[in-house]
């Protein structure tokens, strides 16, 4: 029991403690706010342009094709039309309000609306996860923004919280992988049928496929597609990892990789996953600090030699 | 994914070349590019795959999305495409459900609602 607590609490202080970017020291306060405001810009960005797109796309829609989630519950038809563009506008002002401190409520409302137009738009059609950490994101921000009034408070505890869950969303991954089909997940036959689809879907997007070097190497050998397929799996599983500061950086490098392998096997494109987690996977406050610091000592140095010449 | 083929036999007939399941091979099909015509794949691939009733408004529906038509005597092939792997072995079948022609667009007969049924 007690080595139970002590596991906790030492996740706790990894997760939520020892983290640079709600650091009180003066030497990386500045490089702290900084990085944290880019985040917060980055989610801001990313969630708005989200919630116009598919605002602009559900505007001209009629009927529901898949009722998934919410739309089980609320009639998300009456939400297309003009509804989609309220939808739209009050996520935008959602976030306006928090991200300029005018009040730490914005967030909250901003994931409600953004999940509600997410619910709206993919009511059209399958659901793609591409947008699922930004989402997490905001809504990281709309808890710690709502749940404590100290700012440092609420940086601490977006940062642990959304560690916590993209650390476990991948392990999940790789379990629900193991859980669906069981071991011969692996199988490289397995990546040659999805090659094969996600094939039909490109050249029924631009009227035309050709592999690349990476995909004609995993159709002339299923052992390609295996040793593919194993390296993702053991990445995903691995994900918890990103629990931990130290190894964060690089377990999210290799989950970068991981998402190129992706791009370049199946046409499958994660650009706001691979931006974000370059923004958030990496100790920049360190590294500004380690800059601002540099420049601090090189400046009266520099000052000196103008000084002697 | 729609493919373009020749109509060179009567496409009401369900017996019709035009209407047999095809063995999928990309560099051998001409597919039309949904992109160029603003249709979103996963949408498209959704209203064809997930109907269950192919009503004349289902139908018709199809050739209000896709805006452009084939030139005479080819046909555009509305397929529904199932990737499968049987011990190992992978293949990819496309089965037809709606052809468009130069001035018409029409469902599969095999897909007709029978006479009698709701």
């Amino acid at each position: 029991m007690n080595r139970i607590k002590q596991w906790i609490h030492t996740l706790e202080q990894s997760l939520f403690d020892n983290q640079p970017i709600c650091s009180e020291d003066k030497a990386v306060r500045s490089g702290a706010w900084v990085h944290f405001r880019l985040f917060e810009l980055f989610v801001a960005a990313w969630a708005i342009a989200y919630a116009w797109t598919w605002g602009f796309y559900t505007f001209k829609s009629s009927i529901v094709i898949l009722e998934l989630g919410l739309a089980n519950y609320i009639p998300v038809a009456s939400l297309f039309g003009p509804p989609s563009m309220v939808i739209a506008a009050v996520m935008t002002l959602g976030i306006i309000v928090s991200i300029t401190r005018v009040s730490r409520w914005g967030y909250l409302i901003a994931i409600l609306a953004l999940h509600l137009q997410y619910v709206v738009r993919f009511s059209q059609g399958e659901i793609p996860h591409s947008s699922n950490l930004i989402g997490f994101a905001l809504l990281a921000l709309a808890i710690g923004f709502a749940t404590h009034k100290d700012s440092v408070a609420q940086v601490r505890f977006t940062w642990g919280f959304l560690w916590f869950f993209v650390g476990l969303g991948y392990t999940s991954a790789a379990i629900s992988k193991l859980m669906g089909t069981g071991i011969t997940w692996i199988e490289g036959q397995h990546l040659v049928l999805w090659i094969h689809e996600k094939a039909i879907d490109y050249a029924s997007m631009t009227g035309s496929w050709t592999p690349n070097i990476l995909q004609s190497a995993i159709l002339n050998s299923a052992w390609v597609g295996t040793l593919s397929l194993f390296i993702g799996w053991f990445t995903e599983a691995i994900g918890v990892l990103m629990w931990s500061r130290r190894l964060r950086p690089w377990v999210v490098l290799v989950t970068i990789g991981m998402h190129f392998g992706i791009t370049w096997t199946m046409n499958i494109v994660f650009v706001a996953f691979v931006m974000q987690l370059v923004l958030t996977g990496f100790p920049w406050v360190e590294w500004i600090a380690t800059l601002n610091q540099r420049f601090v000592n090189i400046s009266p140095k520099s000052d000196s030699q103008t000084t002697k010449s | 994914m729609i493919v373009e083929v020749p109509l060179s036999d009567s496409y009401t007939d369900p017996e019709a070349m035009l209407w047999e399941p095809m063995d999928i091979d990309i560099h051998d099909l001409k597919a039309i590019s949904l992109d160029k015509r603003g249709i979103d794949k996963i949408d498209f691939s959704n209203y064809v795959g997930k109907t269950e009733r192919w009503t004349p408004s289902v139908v018709s529906g199809i050739g209000i999305m896709i805006p452009d038509r084939p030139e005479e005597g080819m046909a555009w092939l509305v397929l529904k495409v199932r990737g499968r792997m049987d011990e190992g072995v992978v293949s990819v079948q496309g089965e037809p459900m709606v052809a468009l022609t130069a001035d018409t667009v029409v469902l599969s007969p095999n897909l007709l609602p029978l006479e009698g049924s709701p």
